[in-house]
C-alpha cells in the first residue's frame, strides 16, 4: 500500500514536476493549431489560385456574356465562352437527382430509425453507407454500359446519355448521404418526445409527423443539401453519362422530354476540356472561370446547409 | 416469503369510508407481465383504483410500480417483446381486449413523466397539441381550454404573458406543471403520474404535490412515488409493490400506521428500500 502511494509521487519528481507537463501541453497545442492551419492555408491557396488564373478571363469575355452566354463554343474563330447552358446542366441534373434522392433517402432514414428492427437496421445501415463508397467512376460505367443502352433501345432514343441517366446515378450517390445524416438526426431527437406525444392519444403516424420529424428536421435538411452539393460538384459520373452536349434543353416546350436530352455539367466541361486547352489561353482562364462560378455554386449549397441546421434548430431536450 | 400477498390484498372494500361512493374506475384482475417474452415482471396483481382518488405505487426501485403503472395506458406496448395476462378493466372495458384502439385509450388516460418532457414549441402549442389532434381548430374554444388546462396546473398565472414562448425556457418545475396542463388539455378521466417530482428541487415538489390534492377533485390519479412522505401527503390509497408483487394495498394512513405485512413495515420504516 505505502510503495503504491510513493509511485507517483517519485516518478511526479523525475519529470521535474509542473514544467514539464506545460511543455507537453504547449507542444500538443501547437500540433493541433499547425493540423487546424493547414488545411485552411490550403484552402487559401487553392482559392487563391483559382481566382488568379480565372479573373483573366474578364479582361476578354465581359462577366455577364459569360455567365449569361447561350452558346459555349471555346474552339470556335471566334469562340464563345457563354456558359449558361452548362450552368443549367448542372442545375438540371442535381434538381433530378434531388427529385429522386431526397424522398428515397430520407425514406430510407425514416424505415431505419422508426421501422425497422434493431436486427434490420445493424444490417441495413452499414449496407447504405457502403454505397457511398463506391467510386463514382464506377457508377459513371454502369449507367454507360447498362443503363445508356437499355434506355436507347427501350424508349427509341437517340442517345441512351442524358439528363435522367446521370440524375439516376448521381442519386445513386446522393442517397447514402441524405440517409445516413438523416436517419442519425432522427435517432438523436430524445425518446421522451414521441412518448409524451404518444401518451396524448397521438398515433404512431402523427407523432412522427409532428414531433419526430420536426425534432430532426435540422439534421434532415443539412443532409439534403450536402447530398445536393454532392451532385453538383460530382464530375465523373456526368462526364460519362449526361451526353456532353452544351446546349440548354428545351424545358417548357417538351415537358417530361427535356430528361432525355444530353447536357454538359460545369465539372464535365472542365474535365473534359483542361487536358486539351494550351496553357495560358483564353480557353484555359475560361475553364478557371467556371471554377469559380463552380466554387460559388457549393460554397452557397454550403451555406444554406449551415443556415438551415440553425434555422430549425430544436434546442435539446426538457432540461432542468 | 409471504404466501399471495396479491390474494390477501385483494379483499380490502370492508373498511371502506362511506363518504363517499366507491366507484371502481380501473380493475385489475390476476394480472401477469413479462418483459422479453419470459422474464416475469409483475405476477398475479388484484387491485381496484377508486374514482376521485388519488392512489400511490410505492415500493423500491425495480419492484415493478412504474411497469404497472405503463400498463393502464398501454405505454409498455411500445417495448418489443413484452407480454400481458390476466385483466385490466377500465370503466368495465378490458383495454388489453382485442378491440380497444390504445390510440382511444391514451386519450382517456392521460400520462405525466419521470423527467419533464415538453415539446420543443411554445408553451401554448405544447397545451393545445392533444386537442389538436382530435380535430379542435375553434381558436377560441383552443384558448379557453389551454387557459383552463394551464390554470388548472397551477402554472397560469407565470405563463399568461409568454404562452408563445418556447417552452424550454421554463424551469424544470414550471415544465413538469406544463406536461401536467398538456395531460390535462385531453380532458382524461385518469391521470397518470411516473415520479413526477424526483428530478424537481423541493419548492417545485411541493407545488406538485399541492396540485395533485387539487386534480383529484376532478380527475382519478395514480401516482408512483419512490418518496414515502410523499405517498402519504398526497394520495387515499397506497399500494405497496414489492419484487413485481402487489405486497397489500389500503387506505394510506392505515399503510403507514398500521401496516399488515412485515414487509411493508420495513419499507415504510426505512429498513430497506
Amino acid at each position: 500500500m505505502a510503495r503504491r502511494k510513493e509511485a507517483p509521487e517519485a516518478s511526479r519528481l523525475k519529470c521535474g514536476a509542473g514544467a514539464r507537463s506545460h511543455a507537453r501541453e504547449a507542444r500538443v497545442r501547437a500540433i493541433f493549431i499547425v493540423s487546424g492551419c493547414f488545411s485552411l492555408v490550403v484552402m487559401a491557396l487553392i482559392v487563391l489560385f483559382l481566382f488568379r488564373e480565372g479573373i483573366g478571363l474578364f479582361g476578354e469575355v465581359r462577366p455577364w456574356d459569360f455567365i449569361f452566354g447561350k452558346l459555349w463554343y471555346p474552339t470556335y474563330d471566334p469562340p464563345d465562352f457563354g456558359i449558361l447552358p452548362l450552368i443549367t446542366g448542372s442545375l438540371l441534373v442535381t434538381l433530378v437527382s434531388s427529385l429522386i434522392a431526397v424522398p428515397l433517402g430520407v425514406g430510407a432514414a425514416l424505415y431505419l430509425a422508426e421501422v425497422a428492427s434493431p436486427r434490420v437496421r445493424e444490417w441495413v445501415k452499414p449496407a447504405v453507407e457502403l454505397l457511398a463508397s463506391l467510386p463514382s467512376v464506377v457508377l459513371g460505367f454502369v449507367g454507360m454500359v447498362v443503363i445508356a443502352p437499355l434506355m436507347q433501345e427501350w424508349l427509341d432514343l437517340p442517345t441512351g446519355l442524358n439528363i435522367i441517366n446521370a440524375s439516376m446515378m448521381l442519386a445513386l450517390m446522393a442517397i447514402p448521404t441524405i440517409a445516413s445524416i438523416s436517419e442519425d438526426a432522427l435517432y438523436a431527437v430524445p425518446r421522451d418526445l414521441p412518448e409524451a406525444s404518444l401518451a396524448l392519444g397521438a398515433t404512431p403516424w402523427e407523432t412522427l409527423v409532428k414531433v419526430t420529424i420536426p425534432g430532426a428536421l435540422s439534421g434532415i435538411s443539412t443532409g439534403v443539401i450536402l447530398g445536393m452539393s454532392r451532385a453538383m460538384g460530382e464530375t465523373m459520373v456526368v462526364l460519362m453519362v449526361a451526353g456532353g452536349a452544351a446546349q440548354i434543353p428545351d424545358l417548357l416546350g417538351s415537358f417530361p422530354g427535356f430528361l432525355f436530352e444530353s447536357v454538359r455539367p460545369l465539372p464535365a466541361t472542365i474535365a473534359a476540356e483542361m487536358g486539351e486547352t494550351p496553357y495560358g489561353g483564353t480557353h484555359y482562364h475560361a475553364l478557371f472561370a467556371i471554377g469559380m462560378v463552380l466554387f460559388f455554386i457549393t460554397l452557397g449549397f454550403n451555406l444554406l446547409a449551415t443556415w438551415l441546421s440553425k434555422r430549425f434548430q430544436q434546442k435539446g431536450a426538457a432540461t432542468l | 416469503m409471504v404466501e399471495s400477498p396479491a390474494r390477501v390484498a385483494a379483499p380490502s372494500p370492508p373498511t371502506a369510508s362511506p363518504q363517499e361512493n366507491e366507484e371502481t374506475v380501473l380493475e385489475v384482475r390476476r394480472l401477469n407481465f413479462y418483459y422479453d417474452g419470459d422474464a416475469l415482471a409483475l405476477s398475479d396483481i388484484n387491485m381496484k383504483i377508486l374514482r376521485h382518488r388519488v392512489t400511490a405505487l410505492i415500493g423500491p426501485s425495480g419492484c415493478g410500480k412504474s411497469t404497472f403503472l405503463r400498463l393502464f395506458n398501454r405505454m409498455n406496448d411500445l417495448i418489443p417483446g413484452t407480454r400481458v395476462e390476466g385483466q385490466v378493466l377500465f370503466e368495465g372495458v378490458d383495454i388489453y381486449g382485442s378491440d380497444l384502439d390504445p390510440v382511444d385509450l391514451r386519450r382517456r388516460v392521460g400520462m405525466v413523466f419521470q423527467k419533464p418532457n415538453p415539446f420543443p414549441k411554445s408553451i401554448y402549442n405544447n397545451v393545445a397539441y392533444g386537442p389538436r389532434l382530435l380535430g379542435l381548430c375553434d381558436q377560441t374554444a383552443l384558448d379557453g381550454l389551454v387557459e383552463r388546462s394551464l390554470k388548472q396546473a397551477a402554472l397560469w398565472n407565470e405563463v399568461k404573458d409568454i404562452l408563445h414562448h418556447s417552452a424550454l425556457g421554463l424551469s424544470g418545475g414550471q415544465q413538469q406543471r406544463l406536461c401536467i396542463a398538456r395531460a390535462l388539455a385531453n380532458q382524461p378521466e385518469v391521470l397518470l403520474m411516473d415520479e413526477p417530482t424526483s428530478a424537481l428541487d423541493p419548492i417545485a415538489t411541493a407545488h406538485i404535490e399541492e396540485l395533485v390534492g387539487e386534480l383529484r377533485r376532478d380527475y382519478t390519479v395514480v401516482i408512483v412515488t419512490h418518496n414515502m412522505q410523499q405517498a402519504a401527503r398526497v394520495s387515499d390509497e397506497t399500494a405497496f409493490f414489492y419484487m413485481g408483487k402487489l405486497v397489500e394495498m389500503d387506505k394510506t394512513s392505515l399503510i403507514f400506521t398500521r401496516p399488515r405485512h412485515a414487509q411493508t413495515e420495513h419499507y415504510i420504516t426505512g429498513r430497506f428500500g
